[in-house]
């Protein structure tokens, strides 16, 4: 079966993730080795779409809040969950970009999950590749959201928390038995003389590396003035190292 | 264990991989019977079939990666009347599919930046019964598909299993007491040298699989 390569995006609240993921996906459309990607926000507070430049105008929160309350009222006529969710994804010149958002209504949601679930890994299987964005914290490994999953990437910044953080995911992950393939650590926003601290770290927790995104002035200025990072100088240092990661990434990947 | 039940075991599996699978699936224009065609859906092409219909490959296949091609060619290679072929053509230009051009002595017409609405199309074969037959069907298919498997429901003996890996198929066990698909050999990936006719099954597989798709209650 061709399976889509899965990549998702976690760590502790600020380390950088959705700046690690922005910055990998502006180098997997430079090299252009996937056709189809889709992109994933399953942050509940959503700002991967600042990052990718892209106006959110729909999350599929929204639709699942429409379905179940066009359920409750009308005996099922209405769209249904599937085409909402299609309806949903954002197609960009090179990209789709589907926002999970929340839903903010009281009460059960079972059957509309359950649905959504079996839809959404219905339109991962669609594409060549799915980046996925996930919240800080570890609830959505709890509650086994985004599986299945073939790369697991966790952000760290330069604080111990980061990496204490990172050790708690690595070991939810294990415990739950979550199909990740491979986990890695990256380090995010590390000056270069903070480096070889990193990769001790990462020793330390056990986790093997992937490499470090250098701090970036440039890419600092785009995430204070909320622009996007898909159009940073091509010589940019963060993502000449993003490229470097994606290498190794797509080098030693499992069989798609 | 009768060849339907293996089919049918083989269509739902695949279904719930996410392809959409079509069991004795006739290749249209031909009387190539397939047990199962899968086929697995990119997503911006299905919506804009959704959006637009879907393609009438039945007629446009020979203008896949063809260029400019002429009506009468197209009528020759399909065989349909040239009146329908005709009231098709000028349906698929208002749906913005194709390009017509009136030119003399005879109108042409070419497909407008055409990709397949699927990224895989796998054919799966129940090699329980006249599998030479069927190794001769997949033969006359070549090039239109990605990956073909043929599925047994007991273990095969060594000259079999050569014979089909040298061929490129996969080899797939199904254990019906278990209800599991165990893939003994992976099929060979290959290229489409045949984009028409890829284009033709998938359009059509897809099309008789989404309207199921509409039926649902969520």
């Amino acid at each position: 079966m061709k399976k889509p390569r899965v990549f998702s995006f976690t760590g502790k609240g600020g380390s950088g993730k959705t700046t690690l993921a922005s910055l990998m996906l502006a180098a997997l459309l430079r090299r252009g080795t996937f056709r189809d990607i889709l992109v994933i926000d399953a942050d509940p507070d959503a700002n991967l779409s600042a990052t990718l430049g892209i106006p959110v105008e729909a999350t599929v929160g929204q639709a699942v809040d429409r379905r179940r309350n066009e359920l409750k009222e009308s005996a099922g006529r209405g769209r249904k969950l599937r085409f909402s969710l299609w309806d949903t994804i954002r197609h960009d010149r090179s990209f789709d970009f589907l926002v999970m958002g929340r839903t903010a209504g009281e009460g059960c949601y079972c059957a509309v999950h359950s649905a959504l679930t079996e839809s959404l890994l219905d339109t991962m299987a669609m594409y060549d590749l799915v980046l996925m964005d996930f919240g800080a914290g570890l609830e959505h490994f709890s509650r086994r959201a985004g599986n299945p999953s073939d790369t697991l990437l966790i952000s760290c910044d330069p604080s111990r928390l980061s990496f204490d953080t990172a050790r708690r995911i690595d070991e939810l992950v294990r415990e739950l038995s979550l199909p990740y393939e491979r986990i890695f650590l990256v380090g995010s926003r590390f000056p270069r003389e903070a480096e070889d601290l990193f990769y001790q770290l990462a020793r330390e927790a056990g986790i093997e590396s992937l490499g470090v995104i250098p701090a970036d002035g440039d890419v600092a200025a785009r995430n204070l003035a909320g622009d996007d990072l898909l159009s940073l100088d091509p010589v940019n240092p963060a993502l000449r190292a993003a490229e470097g990661l994606l290498e190794r990434l797509v080098a030693s990947g499992p069989a798609s | 264990m009768s060849g339907n039940v293996l089919r049918a075991a083989c269509a739902a599996f695949l279904s719930g991989r996410g392809y959409a699978a079509r069991t004795d699936f006739i290749v249209p224009g031909t009387d190539i019977r397939v047990d199962v065609a899968a086929v697995l859906p990119r997503m911006r092409d299905l919506k804009m079939r959704l959006k637009r219909g879907f393609v009438p490959t039945g007629i446009l296949h020979p203008l896949i990666g063809a260029g400019w091609v002429t009506v009468t060619e197209i009528v020759r290679r399909t065989g349909y009347p040239a009146g329908h072929v005709a009231a098709v053509l000028e349906e698929a230009a208002g749906e913005r599919w194709i390009d017509l051009d009136f030119q003399e002595p005879e109108p042409r017409c070419r497909i407008r930046d055409y990709r397949p609405p699927a990224k895989e199309c796998l054919l799966a074969f129940d090699g329980t019964e006249r599998l030479a037959e069927k190794l001769e069907r997949l033969e006359a298919l070549a090039g239109c598909y990605s990956r073909a498997q043929f599925v047994f429901p007991y273990d095969l003996d060594e000259k079999t299993t050569e014979t089909l890996a040298g061929l490129g198929a996969g080899i797939v066990r199904y254990h019906r007491e278990h209800g599991v698909f165990q893939e003994l050999v992976p099929a060979e990936s290959l290229e489409i040298d045949d984009p028409g006719r890829f284009a033709l099954i998938v359009e059509y597989v897809l099309y008789e699989h989404i309207w199921i798709r509409t039926g649902e209650v969520l």
